[in-house]
């Protein structure tokens, strides 16, 4: 108990020495809070929006078509298919399923007036559509698709772009599976305003039966069965089990973080950045320890001299000073932790507006309006003990080098 | 049995060419309840041999046996629990552990020398009332006079009732009322607790309150003089 009464009060002797380190030490836990609350936020509603608006949890279809449809290429009618009932069953079947919709999915040129503009048209059954997607929610005006209707629902960006509005006449311009190229017409039905950009401007629905009709394609043929799953982990678990049971199938099956490869590499870099940032402050704290830690031995030197005389091993020396190393980790991190706590809650109560600062759909990145913070109390946790444990560590050489000093020269040192 | 033997120990400090024999075959013996004193002139020896009566260091040749057990064949750890369960020291500079108090300061050693954690607060007490600091206790060494501070440093040394306490110029930064108050608290402790003293000193004060004399002079003792 002394010796940690001793190291205690040790870190009071001098006052601003201590908070310095501490200090930086703080800062390094509140920015790793902040960046890590931000990041999970971030990602949360990213992958909720291409969840809700692009790709569900699941998604099965034959490997060249998700493979050009992710790579932004032209979509191939080619590589549609009619999906059999056991495949349905199957799906189905999975743990966690919801629901399943198909979609019949092509490019196009989209026309009104004299101008053009290249999108993806995503024709729909508007009768499961709504069970697995959460579009139709964001109608601002008109509505949506109904089977046996031409009209199109279009997103709020397009819709300014051509200056359309609700009853306005569209033209889409496409081959169809005989490479001919044709059209369809129709009124705009709809215009949605989701909180994916690539969505607002890039897509437009219609219903399958008239793509279908338009396109030449047989009865039934579609792209995509896209799947909801009850949550995100059961959705990545059930689709590698349906992958498994598909084996060397004519089908592929993704989650939808396979088709979100951008997002997956920014939440890895993001990941990393945060990371470095810690390691980056962490560094400078260490050094900041190791400084304290040689600078107190030199100042106590006699102490540590009359400490030998007493009878204190060398290893009882060593843990005054890991201690009092200890001691700054801990303040430190109490301190970042306090701060990193007030701001998590300020970033989940208020969130950022990104768009005050730039414009994330440049990036490729499917959200706009505001991120949340997200809490991660074990976060919170980890950083408070590692932090400890990195002051401990950090002291560890010069505790040593400050215990062994001669008794004989210590004592008598001036 | 002698509390201290010394038998032909010198002590050569540097290495190669450079070499200096601080110690040139010191033999000396201090029974328990002695109360003696060591005085020459700067670099005689006297905090050399003190060193290694201490068991702070080691002797090139010869031995220094304290209760039959040879420091020059201990290793750290085996020193270390020999002054601990041992020796007492007091030195000019006091060197109390400024972030602790004068009670705190004397309970720490009786708490590191003590060995089944028996309750140390009472005798800690005890131990300062002894040397008339009963109304200080909860003093920090900033706070106190530099006569106080030794007398912290006698009862520190005092409360885990060693064998031998080493007392190295114990009134040199002291005035001669404060001094005088500080040996008459030895020489009582002394009496009391039959407890061995050598002191290092200058000071012929000192040498008043001796009971055996030992002088001195390059490196080897040349004058034991016991007086009653």
């Amino acid at each position: 108990m002394y010796l940690l009464r001793i190291a205690l009060r040790n870190l009071f002797r001098r006052k601003g020495r201590t908070f310095l380190i501490a200090g930086i030490l703080t800062l390094a836990v509140f920015l790793f809070l902040w960046l890590e609350s931000f990041m999970i936020g971030f990602m949360d509603v990213s992958f909720g929006n291409i969840i809700d608006f692009e790709t569900p949890h699941i998604e099965v279809g034959r490997e060249g078509f998700l493979e050009d449809a992710q790579k932004g290429r032209e979509l191939p009618l080619a590589e549609t298919f009619t999906p059999g009932e056991e495949l349905v069953e199957e799906i189905e079947a999975r743990e966690g399923f919801v629901a399943l919709t198909p979609i019949l999915e092509f490019s196009a040129d989209f026309i009104a007036g004299r101008h053009q503009f290249p999108v993806r048209v995503r024709s729909i059954d508007p009768q499961s559509f709504g069970d697995v997607f959460r579009n139709q929610e964001y109608l601002i005006s008109g509505e949506f698709v109904e089977t046996g209707d031409p009209g199109i629902v279009i997103g709020r960006e397009l819709g300014r772009f051509f200056n359309l509005e609700v009853g306005d006449f569209y033209t889409l311009r496409f081959q169809d599976s005989g490479g001919s190229f044709n059209t369809m017409q129709g009124e705009v039905r709809g215009i949605v305003n989701v909180p994916h950009p690539e969505m607002n401007l890039g897509t437009v629905f219609v219903a399958r039966d008239q793509a279908q009709a338009a396109l030449g394609l047989e009865e039934g043929k579609i792209s995509q069965i896209m799947v909801r799953m009850g949550n995100r982990d059961i959705g990545r678990k059930e689709a590698q089990n349906l992958s498994g049971l598909l084996g060397n199938g004519d089908l592929t099956v993704r989650s939808y973080r396979e088709g979100a490869e951008i997002l997956v590499h920014l939440e890895t870099w993001g990941f990393i950045e945060t990371y470095f940032i810690l390691a980056l402050f962490l560094l400078v704290g260490a050094i900041g320890i190791i400084s304290v830690v040689v600078l107190a031995a030199i100042e106590r030197v006699k102490e540590i001299g009359m400490m030998k005389a007493m009878g204190l091993k060398e290893s009882e020396i060593v843990r005054i000073f890991i201690l009092e190393a200890g001691g700054i980790g801990a303040v430190g991190g109490l301190m970042g932790c306090l701060l990193g706590g007030i701001t998590v809650f300020l970033m989940k109560a208020y969130g950022i507006n990104m768009e005050a600062f730039f414009d994330l759909s440049e990036f490729g990145v499917p959200m706009v309006g505001r991120i949340y913070g997200a809490w991660n109390p074990i976060s919170f946790f980890l950083i408070f003990v590692f932090v400890i444990l990195l002051s401990m560590v950090a002291s560890l050489i010069p505790s040593y080098w400050a215990a062994r000093k001669d008794p004989v020269v210590a004592i008598r040192d001036r | 049995m002698a509390l201290l033997e010394l038998e032909g120990v010198k002590k050569i400090y540097g290495q190669g060419e450079i070499k200096v024999e601080a110690l040139r075959g010191v033999d000396l013996e201090i029974g328990v309840g002695e109360f003696s004193t060591l005085f020459g002139p700067s670099g005689s020896g006297k905090t050399t041999l003190l060193n290694l009566i201490g068991a702070l260091d080691k002797p090139t040749e010869g031995s220094v046996r304290l209760n039959g057990m040879n420091i020059g064949e201990m290793n750290k750890n085996k020193l270390a629990m020999l002054r601990r369960e041992n020796l007492g020291f007091i030195f000019q500079d006091f060197n109390l552990i400024p972030v602790l108090t004068a009670f705190e300061n004397v309970e720490f050693a009786l708490k590191i020398a003590s060995k089944n954690g028996a309750p140390t607060g009472e005798k800690a007490r005890e131990v300062l009332e002894m040397v008339g600091l009963g109304d200080k206790l909860h003093r920090r060494p900033r706070e106190l006079s530099g006569g106080q501070k030794q007398r912290v440093a006698i009862a520190r040394a005092l409360v885990k009732e060693p064998k031998l306490i080493l007392a190295d110029e114990p009134t040199a930064n002291l005035d001669s009322d404060t001094a005088r108050g500080i040996l008459e608290i030895m020489v009582r402790m002394n009496k009391e607790l039959n407890t061995t003293f050598i002191f290092s000193t200058h000071d012929p004060m000192v040498m008043e309150y001796a009971r055996r004399l030992l002088e001195i002079r390059d490196g080897r003792i040349t004058r034991d003089e016991r007086r009653e």
